[in-house]
């Protein structure tokens, strides 16, 4: 993907990591790569992109779960993970602290990327 | 479950629907670790029969159940067997009907889980009210003698105190100086939303502890007009809670419906299968998602995992994988009507 084409989807992503409580967020796109940005000390960008690659790898899983799915949410002890899938298959990945308290500014963010191009 | 005496505790489910008693009884048996000796009862005639016939400590109606409603079989219970504690679970919960509930004699008063994590709020709350004991200083469950009751008689009275509040979802301290609410917290919130969310909680346990001055002082302003406007804004919320707007991810509609249900241990050993369509490959599925977990749960940043939400239009699937039992919840949601 070329930088001018990439350029939204880095926007998106810097967007993301402003809001408070969000830990690293990233694209996995359906080609395979992976935009991604961390804002935490203990996540580096290699972690958190072998988070995401790990997370994308379940979409045949998530279709045999539900068929239609849109949304993942993983919760953890100490932080969640929400992934959107759009239809072609690109994927949005937020990892938010436990207490984030801006579901509805994620929400958004979500609406966002599902029109990103 | 193991409770400090040792003792099964013994526990009555009155339901008029044999699925939801299985379920249950099923589940919490499991969770209790064969704790709780569970009995069942499709009609208030059973539960009068095997209350005769056998002790019991709590007894769980249903208060939607035909003929003797579970606010009439309360009553009866009340007088016949006022040594059983008592739980009102109800499908549509309203102020009026947990008022009426919990001036008739029930401990505790909660709507009808619709969700693993329901089931498990439920299973905590009755656990909670089976191994209650006081502890040093005066303590309570919320329910003939509100919490908004405590904190007026300690600030009528001068007092200086800390109340201690908590249920299963969550815990908060409020500290009252010389009859002044100086200082609410609830988890990350503190002041005045703090104070509101206190006393909007529908159920719990408090206690009064001896006063401690907390670190900052976020209330400020008469005590009356605090709890005033804390009753206000949970009137208004109560009010408003059917219309307000859905989360994207965890709609609480309304009329949602359990779909399909799956309890089983992490070697695969079904404890409650409830409209599974093919067993082997929901086990199949859970015990990937229970390594996957595992794995990324060893990342320190991430902590151990509780749960996967998947979320479409049209429902909700909620997978746990715990180091005990997995479960597997779809949950339908009611076809849209534009």
């Amino acid at each position: 993907m070329s930088d001018q084409a990439a350029a939204p989807f880095h926007n998106w992503i810097s967007q993301c990591t402003q809001i408070p409580g969000v830990l690293g967020s990233g694209i996995h796109l359906p080609d395979g790569s992976i935009l991604c940005q961390s804002t935490a000390e203990f996540l580096s960008d290699d972690k958190l992109e072998s988070l995401i690659r790990r997370l994308a790898a379940w979409e045949p899983r998530l279709t045999e779960a539900l068929k239609g799915y849109k949304t993942a949410f993983w919760r953890f002890e100490k932080a969640n993970i929400r992934c959107d899938w759009r239809p072609d298959g690109a994927m949005a990945f937020v990892m938010l602290r436990q207490d984030c308290q801006e579901t509805s500014r994620l929400d958004s963010k979500m609406c966002a990327f599902m029109t990103l191009s | 479950m193991n409770h400090p005496e040792h003792k099964r505790q013994r526990i009555l489910f009155v339901d008029d629907d044999p699925v939801f008693l299985g379920t249950i009884a099923d589940l919490f048996a499991a969770w209790s670790g064969d704790q709780w000796h569970i009995q069942q009862a499709q009609s208030a005639d059973q539960a009068l029969e095997i209350l005769k016939a056998s002790t019991v400590d709590v007894a769980v109606l249903d208060a939607g159940m035909p003929v003797l409603d579970g606010v009439q079989f309360l009553k009866i219970l009340g007088r016949r067997h006022p040594e059983v504690k008592k739980v009102m679970l109800t499908g549509l919960a309203t102020e009026e009907k947990r008022s009426e509930c919990l001036s008739n004699g029930a401990e505790l008063f909660i709507e009808k889980p619709r969700s693993p994590d329901g089931l498990k709020a439920v299973f905590a709350m009755l656990d909670e009210l089976m191994t209650w004991k006081p502890r040093e200083g005066f303590q309570g469950m919320l329910r003939k003698v509100g919490l908004q009751d405590v904190i007026q008689m300690e600030c009528l009275g001068r007092n200086s105190c800390v109340l201690e509040i908590s249920n299963p979802q969550a815990a908060g301290r409020l500290h009252i100086e010389e009859g002044n609410l100086i200082h609410a917290v609830l988890g990350p919130i503190s002041g005045e939303k703090a104070l509101q969310k206190l006393l909007a909680m529908s159920g719990g346990s408090f206690q009064l502890l001896p006063f401690e001055a907390p670190s900052q002082k976020t209330l400020n302003g008469p005590w009356e007009f605090l709890l005033m406007e804390a009753a206000r804004v949970r009137d208004e919320a109560a009010q408003s809670r059917t219309e307000a707007p859905e989360p994207a991810l965890t709609p609480a509609r309304r009329n949602t419906r359990v779909a399909e249900l799956v309890i089983a241990s992490v070697h695969g050993d079904v404890f409650h299968d409830w409209q599974c369509p093919d067993l082997p490959i929901r086990l199949s599925w859970l015990q990937t998602l229970a390594s996957e977990a595992s794995e990324m749960a060893s990342e320190d940043f991430l902590g151990a995992f509780d749960r996967l939400e998947i979320a479409s239009d049209v429902g909700r699937v909620v997978a746990q994988a715990k180091s005990d039992r997995l479960v597997w919840t779809r949950l339908a949601y009611p076809p849209q009507h534009s």
